[in-house]
């Protein structure tokens, strides 16, 4: 249940650090394998309502970059603080990583291995769709076993996106989403408006539509405004949570801690808390990104059913990822760029939105900086990705073949793709990583970290499935080896 | 209903841009307002509009929320200076070139995405209204398909 005052007993058996798509989805799982256990969900940002986030425009009061530090001229990082954390300015599209992805090093000498597959999270990326009620096509089985049929009919590809479709079955797809194509229950159908932070319908899956049962649960306390300062850490044991609420210290034990406050903030948290490991904090990336526009002869776009209809693996299944990053592309609903000048010619124009894989690299992260809050320092890109982009300019017009294309250029650089990745990777060395396969600490067992921070490869899908996948199977396998310790 | 070609609405914003070096900032600010509706009326020959309608895109485009505090100084330097001297006079200046054709993309685009132009069955003839920006317009893409 919501609070807005700590509560008098102060000692729980789990306690959730953060309420994303980390938090969140483990918290679920575990109030159902634990139906009667005390919980206490502490979040730095407030509860704004849905009506307060269309009235002011915004998700949430604190900016995307109002609570870390970085050098000047940087990229920016963007991150939301509010209840519901990154699902409330999500954009809802949901493709799962591909198993290649998990497994970097082995399949091309670079980068690290994840210590888990991609089948090993099958069963719990079907149950986060399931959850999420995401709308996918069917024939997406070829290239992620395990995802037909998806909870909802995928919504209508534009008429390029056909084209290329037809062209290329195997490589071109309609977008999994979180937006819904018919309504259920509050949340209504996607309007393909092109301010999924700010649905106008409720089509995109959130916090606020989908989860408060999870919040507002029977012995689970919700205090917002409760802003997580460090953790007491004793003997390779999380005794206590520090957080601050109305100016005061407060703080909470569980038996079980689950830190879930994102890539940036997480990291921090733990270094403030004496963690010295020299790889906390460490391999922040996330993909390079870039807006493309294909000037069409004849065809027109902007008529699929919501903002961006097609997927597109071609540039993907080419790329010699032992030399440069991986890419893939959206074709884009909307005309974010602008509409053609050519009179009459106006939709004769597809935006595509393309990403490509970096290798993460130990220099770029987090650290405490002067205490006040974390200071993240990514330089750039690493040259693995912007060898990607050359690929890019010089392959596209071969992928794009099935379209009647009378141009491609590279309209800008994306400063961001929001997706905040690294600082506590996985892995099963705990030299070398900060978390082993089931999110458990190495060396804290008590503590559990959720979301984005424990990416071990960057891939080129957007992370937030993954990450309520991944939470799932961390809840279920923690209940598991205590069901059976041997 | 008025129907202004360019030639008019060139010599409106000259006009307007006398006045504004005379009668000082206001004036510079009408001129560059109407740099909008100038750059509508050159890509679209012909086109019905309302004055009242004309008048509020202008007004519209340079508030628009899209544009930051910056790319509306700029742009209003920009179309202070067209005033002026007229497009043909500033195009030779560093970077204004650019900044015109990407105005006038964006000039196109807000106008057609906001206002009833690709329902009307004869947009060139039939008069054409604009609508407004109104960002919580909820389906502001007129093309989707949903079922
Ligand atoms: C505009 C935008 C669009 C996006 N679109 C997509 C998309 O389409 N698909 C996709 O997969 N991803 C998308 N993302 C990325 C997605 O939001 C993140 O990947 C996801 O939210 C990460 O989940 P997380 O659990 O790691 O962190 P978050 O979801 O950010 O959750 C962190 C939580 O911790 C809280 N918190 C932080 N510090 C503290 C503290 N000290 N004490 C207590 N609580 C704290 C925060 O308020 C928040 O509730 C988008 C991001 C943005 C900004």
């Amino acid at each position: 249940m919501l609070i807005n005052r700590p509560p008098q007993d102060s000692t729980y058996d789990l306690v959730v650090v953060g309420t994303g798509f980390g938090s969140l989805f483990y918290l679920k799982r575990y109030q159902e394998l634990y139906p009667g256990a005390r919980i206490l969900v502490l979040e730095r940002g407030k509860y704004h309502t849905r009506e307060w986030q269309l009235e002011q425009g915004q998700n949430s009061e604190i900016g995307y970059t109002d609570t870390y530090q970085m050098p000047e001229g940087q990229k920016r990082w963007s991150t939301t603080i509010a209840l519901g954390g990154g699902t409330l300015c999500w954009w809802g599209i949901t493709p799962r990583m591909s198993p290649e992805d998990f497994k970097m090093r082995s399949n091309f000498g670079v980068g690290v291995d994840w210590p888990i597959t991609y089948d090993e999270l099958v069963p719990y990326y079907r149950q986060a769709e399931q959850i999420m009620m995401i709308s996918g096509p069917n024939d997406l089985e070829g290239r992620f076993p395990g995802t037909a049929p998806y909870p909802a009919r995928p919504h209508h590809l534009s008429t390029p996106d056909e084209l290329l479709k037809a062209a290329s079955p195997n490589t071109h797809f309609a977008v999994p989403s979180a937006r819904l194509r018919e309504p259920v229950g509050s949340r209504g159908a996607c309007c393909s408006t092109s301010r999924c932070h700010l649905c106008p319908m409720d089509a995109k899956f959130n916090a606020l539509n989908a989860m408060m049962d999870v919040l507002g649960a029977e012995n689970t306390f919700v205090l917002t405004d409760a802003e997580v300062t460090h953790l007491d850490i004793q003997n390779d044991v999380v005794k206590s949570v520090t957080y601050s609420h109305d100016g005061q210290d407060f703080s909470a034990s569980g038996d079980l801690v689950v830190l879930g406050a994102n890539a940036i903030q997480s990291p921090y948290l733990l270094q403030k808390s004496g963690d010295t490991h020299p790889v906390l904090g460490r391999y922040l990336h996330e993909k390079l990104s870039a807006i493309f526009e294909v000037h069409l002869d004849g065809v027109d776009a902007f008529d699929g059913g919501q903002a961006s209809t097609g997927l597109n693996y071609g540039l993907y299944d080419s790329a010699d990822r032992s030399q440069y990053g991986a890419a893939t592309f959206y074709t884009e609903n909307h005309w974010g760029t602008g509409l053609r000048t050519e009179y009459g010619r106006w939709r004769q124009i597809l935006p595509l939105f393309v990403v490509i894989e970096d290798i993460p690299q130990e220099h770029n992260g987090v650290t405490v900086g002067d205490g006040s809050a974390p200071f993240v320092d990514h330089p750039d890109w690493s040259d693995y990705a912007y060898r990607g982009l050359d690929k890019v300019k010089e392959n596209l017009p071969d992928v794009l073949s099935g379209l009647p294309v009378e141009s491609v250029s590279m309209a800008y650089q994306l400063v961001t793709a929001s997706h905040v990745q690294g600082t506590m990777r996985m892995g099963e060395d705990p030299e070398t990583s900060i978390v082993d396969k089931d999110l458990i600490h190495h060396r804290v067992r008590n503590l559990t970290c959720v979301g984005t921070s424990v990416w071990s490869s960057c891939g080129v899908a957007n992370p937030s499935l993954t990450a309520a996948a991944l939470s799932l199977r961390a809840a279920n396998t923690a209940f598991a080896s205590q069901e059976d310790p041997s | 209903m008025i129907r202004l070609n360019r030639r008019q609405m060139m010599g409106l914003g000259a006009a307007a841009a006398v006045g504004g070096v005379l009668t000082g900032a206001w004036g510079l600010h009408r001129t560059s307002q109407r740099l909008a509706g100038e750059l509508l009326l050159d890509a679209f020959p012909g086109l019905q509009i309302e004055e009242a309608d004309l008048r509020q895109f202008e007004q519209d485009f340079m508030q628009a929320y899209w544009l930051t505090q910056m790319e509306r100084i700029s742009l209003r330097g920009i179309s202070a200076a067209v005033g002026l001297l007229g497009a043909g006079g500033v195009s030779w200046i560093p970077g204004v070139r650019g900044r015109l054709d990407h105005m006038r993309r964006a000039v196109i685009t807000v106008f057609l995405t906001n206002s009833d132009y690709f329902t009307l069955e004869n947009p060139t003839v039939d008069t054409v209204y604009y609508l407004g920006v109104d960002k919580n317009r909820p389906c502001g893409n007129p093309f989707a398909r949903f079922d």
